[in-house]
């Protein structure tokens, strides 16, 4: 099988992707999907070279950069509903970042209505249930949810209910695995777990975790499979000891010497002192 | 010993601590060979501010995060001529860059007439003389300046029109070491030499030349140091995330990750009450 196909992205670029969305809505219950959530470009290129089926970045202004760093990879970027406050705001920035190459987009915490009308354009997107972090003083702080049937079948809910927006994918965050397990069965949505076990269609985890570069505490449910921190503390080093070098050089008048430098003509300097002379004369 | 840093008021009246002020700076001329470099990222500030590097130089685009990377680090800021066209604007910018935390601000291919005028709000400014890329088609392209006496007098005269305006210092590129020697003693401006040669107030390199990466350029120029290889250590740590991503890749594959550890359960109770929901739910919808 070849691994990219020609598609047309919905900006109408030319252009190759490893999955449309059509396609990872029929591979639901046959191959299950790895995403990761990445920030830079240099993440975005690793991904696509590793062969991660699907990526989710934010609006950031690295996007172009990232959207090029992966240009073949089947690309979600977020849509905040904060600067955006209405329907008509939030669906402009939603075409802006569709320029941008985005393939999908990720409504967190939209309003629903918002949803349904984005989908009346047709423009794919997936959302989010479960643990949503600003949502979770209505649960009570930083917890799973969907431990009881009763929050189970709240969970179940939300996602039919995001599932009628038109949405073809939902992210589910810290709910248990054997919930999961039933919910999937019962969705046409392609569940994306994070901290959800391992039963949903695709697999989620941020770039940063996975390289061991946490920004905040290590979560529970994410694996490191690199130790970047100490990676990048060793870079640092290096950095400053290349400075100190160029410093002592300096400071010795190591650096720069006869190579680094442009010669003159004797005569032409001589010219130049002489130029000099005379000026001063004439302002004295 | 003396103090590392001293305290200060910038000029957006923040109190903070620096290396120098400006008046510190023109008083060791002549008398102490200073560093500055061009820094674009945080970390490469953080780093040069750790290794004692006396000026910083950097873009406005990502000036907040690399001032708060190097906050005791005296500091000048670069703002591009194409973005300004009249001298309110640019002192609008200026201003901006200001309450950001900046110590000084470059000058880089200026209309002189804005430079006199942001020199009137007292706003310490560094210039810049010789070959300077955006205006190298008047002085035929990518070359030395000032190898004839034609050239060198208009150097100097460049550099004397903006030591009248009151700049503090001046960046000279890519002139012959000897006139910049010559021109060093006469002007009261820090004279900053990069590709002039070692008798000049500043030395100036390019934070990317020294650690030997390429962004822009192809290659390091001729009249640069490289100090280390980061072209082949960024390379390395790029394959290190590629092979981290696809361990990943793998484990979801074969179902080795998330394993319990990393997964919660609901009870068994719990379950059968929900699939038992499911049930009467689904029939309700029928």
């Amino acid at each position: 099988m070849k691994k990219y196909k020609r598609v047309f992205s919905i900006n109408n670029d030319l252009g190759y992707r490893n999955y449309t969305v059509r396609d990872i809505i029929d591979l639901k219950g046959k191959k299950k999907l790895t995403q990761i959530r990445v920030t830079s470009p240099q993440e975005a290129a690793a991904a696509e070279e590793a062969g991660i089926d699907l990526l989710l970045t934010g609006p950031s202004p690295e996007l172009p950069k990232i959207r090029k760093a992966a240009a073949k990879t089947f690309m979600t970027v977020g849509v905040p509903f904060i600067e955006n406050p209405s329907k008509r705001e939030a669906t402009k920035k939603a075409f802006e970042i569709i320029e941008a190459g985005a393939d999908s987009l990720m409504c967190q915490n939209w309003n629903l209505d918002w949803m349904t009308h984005l989908s009346k354009f047709r423009i794919p997107f997936q959302s989010h249930v479960g643990f949503i972090p600003r949502r979770t003083t209505w649960i009570g702080g930083i917890r799973s949810f969907g431990k009881t049937a009763k929050e189970a079948m709240e969970l179940l809910k939300d996602i039919k209910d995001i599932e009628n927006t038109g949405a073809w994918g939902i992210e589910v965050e810290l709910v248990p695995e054997n919930i999961l397990a039933e919910i999937t069965k019962m969705t046409s949505l392609v569940t994306i777990s994070i901290g959800s076990g391992n039963a949903a269609d695709a697999q989620f985890l941020f770039a940063e975790d996975i390289l061991g570069q946490s920004q905040i505490q290590f979560p529970r449910h994410a694996k490191k499979y690199a130790n970047f921190d100490k990676l990048m503390q060793n870079l640092q080093k290096e950095r400053i000891n290349a400075f100190k070098e160029f410093k002592s050089d300096v400071k010795k008048n190591k650096f720069p010497t006869k190579k680094h430098s442009i010669s003159l003509e004797k005569k032409e300097l001589i010219n130049f002192r002489k130029f000099l002379h005379n000026r001063k004369v004439n302002i004295e | 010993m003396k103090k590392k840093y001293k305290k200060v008021y910038s000029l957006a009246h923040q109190a903070g601590y620096r290396n120098y002020t400006v008046r510190d700076l023109l008083e060791l001329k002549s008398r102490k060979k200073l560093t500055q470099i061009n820094v674009i990222t945080p970390e490469e500030a953080a780093a040069a501010e750790l290794a004692d590097i006396d000026l910083l130089i950097t873009g406005a685009d990502r000036l907040k995060e690399i001032r708060e990377a190097a906050p005791n680090t005296f500091l000048t800021c670069g703002i591009k001529y194409t973005e300004h066209e009249s001298k309110e604007s640019i002192a609008r910018k200026c201003f901006e860059l200001i309450e950001l935390g900046v110590d000084s601000i470059h000058t880089n291919s200026w209309n002189i007439n804005f430079i006199k005028y942001i020199s009137e709000f007292n706003i310490p400014l560094q210039g810049h003389v010789g070959f300077v890329p955006m205006k190298s088609t008047w002085t035929g392209g990518v070359k030395p300046v000032g190898k004839t006496l034609k050239e060198a007098i208009k150097v100097y005269e460049d550099i004397i029109e903006l030591e009248n305006i009151g700049c503090w210092a001046v960046e000279v590129e890519c002139i012959p070491a000897d006139i910049l020697a010559e021109i060093s003693k006469i002007t009261k401006m820090l004279t900053i030499s990069i590709g002039s040669g070692s008798k000049s107030d500043v030395q100036f390199l390019f934070a990317e030349d020294i650690l030997g990466y390429h962004n822009d350029s192809s290659k390091t120029p001729r009249h640069a140091k490289k100090y280390r290889n980061f072209d082949k250590i960024y390379q390395d740590i790029q394959k290190e995330r590629i092979k981290a991503f696809k361990k990943y890749q793998t484990d979801v594959e074969f179902k080795k990750f998330p394993s319990k550890k990393h997964s919660v359960l609901a009870d068994q109770k719990e379950l059968m009450k929900f699939k038992k929901l499911i049930t009467d739910w689904n029939n309700g919808n029928k």
